[in-house]
This record gives C-alpha cells, sequence and structure tokens, in this order.
C-alpha cells in the first residue's frame, strides 16, 4: 500500500481485473486523492495495464481466493498502521450446476470464493477500520441470493451467506462509524454473464430481463462510489440493482 | 496512564456518568455488564490515550490464551498455563482458587488495566 500521506483514501479492490471490479478500480481512482490496491487471480496482461495506466495510486497482488491460506497471507501484508477507507470484494465465482449428486469440489470452491474469503478479508479489514473509527465496507453478492434458479443453489447460497454476515458486521462495526453493505446486482454485463448467457446473450436478454437490457459494470461502480463518498448513507443492508429482474 | 484517565474511558464506554461511576477494583465484565464489543471499544480509547502499540487481545490475553492447547486443555490450564497466569497478574493480584474463565473475569478491573498497561 502507498505510504501514509495526508488526505489519501485507500481502497482495496478484490477482482479488480476484470468485471465489476475493474470498473470498481476505475471509479474509484476518479478521485485524485485515492490508492487502490486490488487482487486478481487471472488476468494478469489486465493488472499489469491498470498499474500502468495509474502508476504509483494502484497496486496490483495476485491471490487465489480459493485459498484461505492464501488470503491469510494477503491479509498479512496490509499495514496496521494505515488502515484502509474502503473495501470492496467484488471476485466471485459462478459454480453453476445441478444440487443433487456429489456436489463437493464445486461447493467447497465456491463457498470458500464467494463467502469464506470475502468474509475473512471484510473481518480482518474492518478490526482495522474499527481502529480508526470510521470506514467503507461493500461485499458484492447477487439477487441470485434471493432468486431460487435451476443450476444455482451453490451459488446463490454462497451470496446469501456473505449477505448474512455482512449484516452482523455492520451492526458490531457502527459503533466504530464503520458502515458495511452488500449490493445484489442482477445481470451484469461481465464475461461471467456472457458465459452463462450461452450461444446468444440478446436472446436471452430480451427474454429474462423486464427492461431488455442489462447493467453494466459502470452502474454498480456508481453504487460503490456513492456508498463509499458518502452519498449513501446506511449500514447493514442488501441493495438490489436491478432492471426488473427481482421485484416483488 | 492513571487509573482516572482509564476509569473516565470505561464510564464512556459502557454510558455511565463519569469515572467516579466506577470502582476500580471491580470488574467491568461482571460488575458492570461490559460486553465483548464494549472491550474492544475500550481497548482501542486506551491504546489511542497510552500511545503504546498493542492489539486488543493483548490487554486481556486469557482469552487467545485458552486458545492455546499449550496452556488450556481439557477444559483446565495446563502447568504452563497456570505459570503465565500467575505471571499476567504478578503484582496486581492473587489468582482465585478457581481459575474458570467466569473467574478470571472477576480480575479485569480498572486496577488490572492500569498494572496492564506497565507491561505492554
Amino acid at each position: 500500500m502507498s505510504q501514509s500521506i495526508p488526505g489519501v483514501r485507500r481502497a482495496i479492490v478484490t477482482g479488480g481485473a476484470s468485471g465489476i471490479g475493474q470498473a470498481v478500480v476505475h471509479r474509484l481512482l476518479v478521485s485524485p486523492g485515492t490508492h487502490v490496491l486490488f487482487t486478481y487471480n487471472s488476468g494478469a496482461a489486465t493488472a499489469a495495464a491498470l498499474v500502468e495506466r495509474y502508476g504509483e495510486r494502484c497496486s496490483g497482488y495476485r491471490l487465489d481466493l480459493s485459498s484461505l491460506d492464501a488470503v491469510q497471507a494477503f491479509l498479512a501484508t496490509l499495514d496496521p498502521a494505515e488502515p484502509p477507507h474502503v473495501l470492496v470484494n467484488c471476485a466471485g465465482a459462478l459454480g453453476d450446476g445441478l444440487a443433487f449428486g456429489d456436489i463437493r469440489d464445486r461447493l467447497t470452491l465456491v463457498t470458500t470464493v464467494n463467502y469464506l474469503a470475502p468474509a475473512s478479508i471484510a473481518a480482518a479489514v474492518a478490526k482495522l477500520m474499527a481502529s480508526e473509527r470510521r470506514g467503507h465496507i461493500v461485499n458484492i453478492t447477487s439477487v441470485s441470493a434471493r432468486k431460487p434458479n435451476l443450476g444455482n443453489a451453490v451459488y446463490g447460497s454462497s451470496k446469501i451467506a456473505l449477505e448474512r454476515f455482512t449484516a452482523t458486521l455492520a451492526l458490531e462495526m457502527a459503533r466504530f462509524k464503520v458502515r458495511a453493505v452488500c449490493i445484489a446486482p442482477a445481470f451484469v454485463d461481465t464475461p461471467m454473464f456472457r458465459g452463462f448467457a450461452g450461444k446468444d446473450p440478446e436472446q436471452f436478454i430480451r427474454t429474462h430481463v423486464p427492461m431488455r437490457e442489462i447493467l453494466q459494470p459502470e452502474d454498480v461502480a456508481a453504487t460503490v462510489a456513492g456508498f463509499v463518498d458518502g452519498h449513501i448513507r446506511t449500514t447493514g443492508i442488501t441493495l438490489t440493482l436491478a432492471n426488473g429482474e427481482l421485484v416483488f | 496512564m492513571e487509573a482516572t484517565q482509564i476509569a473516565s474511558i470505561a464510564a464512556n464506554v459502557l454510558y455511565l456518568a463519569g469515572p467516579e461511576a466506577i470502582d476500580r477494583s471491580k470488574s467491568l465484565f461482571t460488575d458492570y455488564g461490559m460486553s465483548s464489543l464494549d472491550f474492544v471499544d475500550l481497548a482501542f480509547e486506551v491504546r489511542a490515550a497510552s500511545s503504546k502499540q498493542f492489539q486488543p487481545e493483548a490487554l486481556w490475553p486469557v482469552n487467545s490464551m485458552m486458545t492455546n492447547p499449550d496452556l488450556f486443555a481439557g477444559g483446565t490450564w495446563t502447568e504452563a498455563g497456570s505459570r503465565e497466569l500467575a505471571k499476567l497478574f504478578d503484582g496486581h493480584a492473587e489468582l482465585p482458587g478457581d481459575l474458570s474463565p467466569s473467574s478470571l473475569h472477576a480480575l479485569f478491573s480498572v486496577a488490572y488495566i492500569e498494572h496492564r498497561l506497565r507491561a505492554l
């Protein structure tokens, strides 16, 4: 992380080299006083391009979230004397498949990447933020947490686990002035969506999305920015972003 | 760091009127209902006021000691664990005959914190 400079806002973004995470990195770095440390697993070329574009305000850390030992090693690199001001957990794994049969490998991987790892990171960073009596934590979840579909048992359950964890974390962190929320997007135009939507994503959108358009990563990033910049004053809630996919 | 300052911080965390509302020899856990969240709050405030660097757990290391099988195993303190406890409270208080968590919690007072800070 950057050396302590007065007025610098330090942000950590997991999954910063693709999709929503990359959009969040760009959005946060619009503010000249923000320094971002992002993690990535694949996408080394994108990671390098980000660092080159933003120079010393941006650094990347290769982190495999499927390994909690690797997560602990990453957390050990954080300097308690310079706690982050912002944490955005964007990284995720899909792992769609039927919910019956031997699902252990998929269950372990997706639960670790989508719940255990971000929860561990949020817990560790929250403690650092609490000592400074300030901070914003965003965990990116999904409408799949509340909308069962064929094949999304593992993914959806991992996301609602993270929402439940974040709710209690927010309660505990409230007295330390640390805010924590989840943002649950519906379909977002990312490589994950394109892989999910099949051969004709446009047809998929027409049949599954009432507004007939899906979110862009920048839409999610703008909401993240609205929260961490203090324009959305809340904590402990899950904010759904959707184009009609989840209305009740 | 003086006991009055510690008591003032504790009173603030516990929403008590002031340091005079706290008996420095009484347990903040058992006599004043301090929760684990209150403890973290107190530890951060004491750390900032004392200008010492320590993790909150270091102020009351009993909990982490109880997760160390070399010190606490099978629901009881080992010989090494008993020695560590004696060292922790040496110069502050005699250890109770019953070393259960609830008995030890009774020792977490403003006076204990003043004693502990000298060692940190």
